[in-house]
């Protein structure tokens, strides 16, 4: 054990008196943190490459609220759920407001489309003085793509939708306004709830009718010729007119949270710069082989063993220092809040220093000299960083990069990390990234010392 | 009693025999060279005493036991002073010698103790608080000697210590050395530095492609050639050919070696032998334009065994 301790000791020296390794291990990664928070903190986009993912509440369960959700499906780029995962050979349930908020709170599916009740008998009576139908968006606020997104996709179904209701009413005001003869208003009515110009035939994606775009004014001279050929009207019937609705976006997760961009960038980059740093550490490794001081300790009777875990030990500290010195960055700089999770980022982070090391270690057993390291570390710690989430958030990522994301260290890492800052989870809503985690420790440092114990010889 | 024995020690790195079948024992106190040139396998002999290969052949008695394989057991009496100089930069001399000394299990006053006597002893108390990578090539030279010391070993490898070092250095590696001896500590040291092994050792193993060639005393060395006094007599303005007639001619029982614009004859004694030179050169000396006599060497011994120079390479 003292030999343990003494290699550590001597290793920790050595690393504080290189004031180059020092800033590079604590200064930058705050530095690069700022910066990223900083420019990437007011980013909002549309370059999704994957459906957003939602899910579908109906509270009203009239004709308008099943048009907008068969709308809804319509769309490319949107993945609709409309029913809970069923339970063994049980029902699937439809999603309640209440199950969807726990939906979102344990970090599912980010979004849910809430239909309020009383939305389709508000839609067929609006009265066009500003008082729309509403629509509720419950929704994580750290999807900021995606909630952009799915705003955009509302208000265009909506517009599709609603049209055949607010087009009827409208025309019933502007026929009262201009003295029409209410016949020709009401042929009208039919004639654009025939041809549903703006939106899908009632009855949902599989009905007949014209493509939404389709249509032109020459067809509505042709339907006021026919005259007596058009329908009643139906206010709630399907067929489009244009039309909005108000959607009220509820931030379920960050009303007492700062910009969720802020603690992803904290994670973000703690995790791909402390890879940088144990990659170094295991360079010094190679050094002390290549200089003949590991033979040397070795001569002392020294177990490989103990050297190995001396310098396992000293490294993990050194990674370990670098998470605090980082996490207490995000808090002074962007109040990230790390006083209330502190139980749970003390535990994480040190299984993550710990793989993180190990993986280091790894780096160190199978290259050659101190270039090699550097080198192969910055291609493959770029590579899991940018899969992994440390520089953008995975949810904007193509479905196939995010599933790759699950076989990298830090796609791990900031699964956990997100799980503490955002969702508020303990240790065991944590669970899997720790076991992850803890697995790599052990793994990858069993490697290591194998792959080591027979280059620790003269 | 010996305080180590090697016996037939052998050892190959694939096809290549780096040491074959050397046997040799060094007891307390004794400072014994290990003579030969590059590739010789001094190295790699160390690196078997040292138990850090495995000898492939042989055994390795320290005290009288066998402990060949037997690292944990042999390493703690041994103090290898490495050919590299394998200390931190970044730590002063005084912390490499602390780090060190904890490796051997030394801790709190005897190991703070125990740094003091050894910074005493290779000269650098008041440069110990200095960090090491502003040493001179030398200072670092003796505190890789004296991290080798702090758990008082009783056998001492030394792989060629004072290489790149400055003179003065060097003689306070000699010192030192010395100093060690006198306190019993058997020394092994690896040198392809002749005047260093005649200096320092009182026995001298010459290796050559892995084999003990020759072992003794310096005196018994230098009884191996047939010669101990080589005359270097320069010939201003002669030919080759001439030099040829005179070396075949009057000259001939000097056994002498033609260089240019030179004789070198090999003698028993010069001083013996330079009235017969004198005569046996007659009205040609007046010619003789400068005179050197060498000393035999272990040079000479290496070249008279083996054919070639000490130091070809």
């Amino acid at each position: 054990m003292r030999r343990i301790l003494t290699i550590c000791l001597a290793s920790l020296r050595i690393w504080i008196r290189q004031p180059v390794a020092v800033v590079v291990s604590l200064l930058v990664p705050v530095v690069v943190m700022t910066v990223f928070g900083f420019v990437f903190g007011g980013m909002s986009g549309d370059a999704d490459a994957s459906p957003v993912r939602a899910m579908f509440v109906d509270e009203d369960g009239s004709e308008a609220s099943m048009r907008l959700r068969d709308a809804l499906q319509e769309l490319d780029g949107l993945k609709l759920s409309t029913t809970q995962p069923a339970p063994g050979d049980g029902e699937a349930l439809p999603w309640t407001r209440e199950t969807a908020l726990a939906e979102i709170r344990d970090g599912g599916t980010g979004m849910a489309v809430v239909v309020p009740a009383g939305f389709g008998e508000h839609l067929d009576n609006i009265d066009f003085t500003g008082n729309a139908p509403q629509i509720e968006l419950l929704a994580d606020s750290s999807l900021q793509i995606e909630n952009a997104i799915m705003q955009g996709m509302l208000q265009q179904v909506s517009f599709m939708t609603a049209g055949s209701s607010l087009a009827s009413q409208g025309m019933v005001i502007m026929g009262d306004e201009l003295g029409m003869d209410p016949a020709v208003v009401s042929m009208m009515q039919g004639w654009m709830q025939d041809n549903a110009v703006w939106g899908p035939q009632p009855g949902g994606a599989d009905a007949e009718g014209s493509d939404p775009v389709s249509g032109s004014a020459g067809d509505m001279d042709d339907q006021a010729d026919a005259g007596d050929d058009a329908a009643e009207t139906d206010n709630t019937s399907g067929g489009g007119m244009t039309g909005f609705v108000d959607i009220r976006v509820v931030d379920v997760l960050g009303e007492e949270k700062d910009n969720p961009v802020f603690s992803h960038q904290v994670a973000g980059v703690l995790t791909m710069f402390m890879l940088f740093t144990v990659a170094a550490s295991g360079g010094s490794l190679l050094r002390e082989r290549q200089n003949g001081t590991i033979r040397r300790i070795m001569i002392s009777a020294t177990r490989p063993v103990d050297y190995l875990l001396g310098k396992y030990l000293a490294f993990f500290l050194i990674a370990y220092l670098q998470t605090w010195v980082m996490l207490i960055a995000g808090w002074l700089i962007f109040r990230v809040d790390i006083i209330s999770p502190l139980p749970s980022l003390a535990v994480f982070g040190a299984l993550v220093a710990l793989a993180a090391t190990s993986f280091g270690m790894v780096l160190a057993s199978v290259c050659r000299s101190v270039e090699q390291v550097s080198s192969i570390s910055t291609l493959v710690i770029l590579v899991m960083s940018s899969i992994g989430g440390s520089m953008m958030p995975r949810s904007i990522m193509p479905a196939a990069m995010q599933r790759l994301g699950d076989f990298t260290f830090n796609g791990w890492a900031m699964e956990g990390f997100t799980g503490i800052f955002w969702y508020g989870k303990d240790l065991s809503g944590i669970a899997l990234p720790c076991l992850v985690m803890t697995g790599l420790a052990l793994v990858l440092f069993g490697i290591a010392a194998r792959l080591f114990s027979s280059k620790l010889a003269y | 009693m010996q305080i180590i024995t090697a016996e037939n020690l052998a050892y190959s790195y694939g096809q290549q025999r780096a040491v074959d079948g050397v046997s040799f024992s060094v007891g307390p106190g004794e400072v014994y060279g290990l003579l030969g040139p590059n590739g010789a396998g001094k190295t790699t002999l160390i690196g078997m005493l040292a138990s850090l290969l495995d000898p492939a052949g042989g055994r390795i008695l320290f005290n009288g036991e066998d402990l060949t394989g037997r690292p944990q057991l042999l390493r703690p009496q041994l103090g290898v002073v490495p050919q590299e100089v394998s200390l931190h930069d970044e730590l002063t001399g005084r912390e490499n010698l602390a780090f060190f000394g904890g490796l051997y299990g030394l801790a709190g006053n005897t190991l703070r103790q125990r740094v003091g006597e050894v910074l005493e002893r290779v000269g650098l108390l008041k440069d110990a608080d200095r960090r090491l990578g502003g040493y001179s090539g030398g200072m670092k030279r003796r505190i890789n000697i004296g991290a080798s010391l702090l758990h008082q070993p009783r056998l001492l490898l030394m792989d060629e210590p004072t290489v790149g070092v400055d003179p003065q250095s060097r003689n306070y590696i000699y010192e030192l050395i010395a100093g060690l001896a006198e306190q019993g500590t058997a020394i092994i040291y690896t040198t392809h530095y002749m005047e260093e092994a005649a200096r320092l050792c009182r026995r001298i193993g010459i290796m050559d492609h892995g084999r003990m060639i020759a072992e003794g005393t310096l005196a018994e060395l230098l009884e191996l050639l047939p010669v101990r006094d080589l005359i270097r007599i320069g010939i201003s303005g002669a030919e080759r050919a001439e030099l040829e007639a005179l070396a075949a001619g009057s000259l001939a029982d000097f056994a002498p070696l033609i260089g240019d614009g030179e004789l070198t004859l090999q003698v028993d004694n010069a001083g013996r032998s330079l009235a017969a030179i004198s005569a046996a050169f007659g009205p040609e000396a007046a010619r003789i334009s400068d005179l050197a006599v060498e000393r035999a060497s272990l040079e000479n011994v290496f070249l008279h065994l083996t054919g070639r120079s000490l130091r070809e390479d």
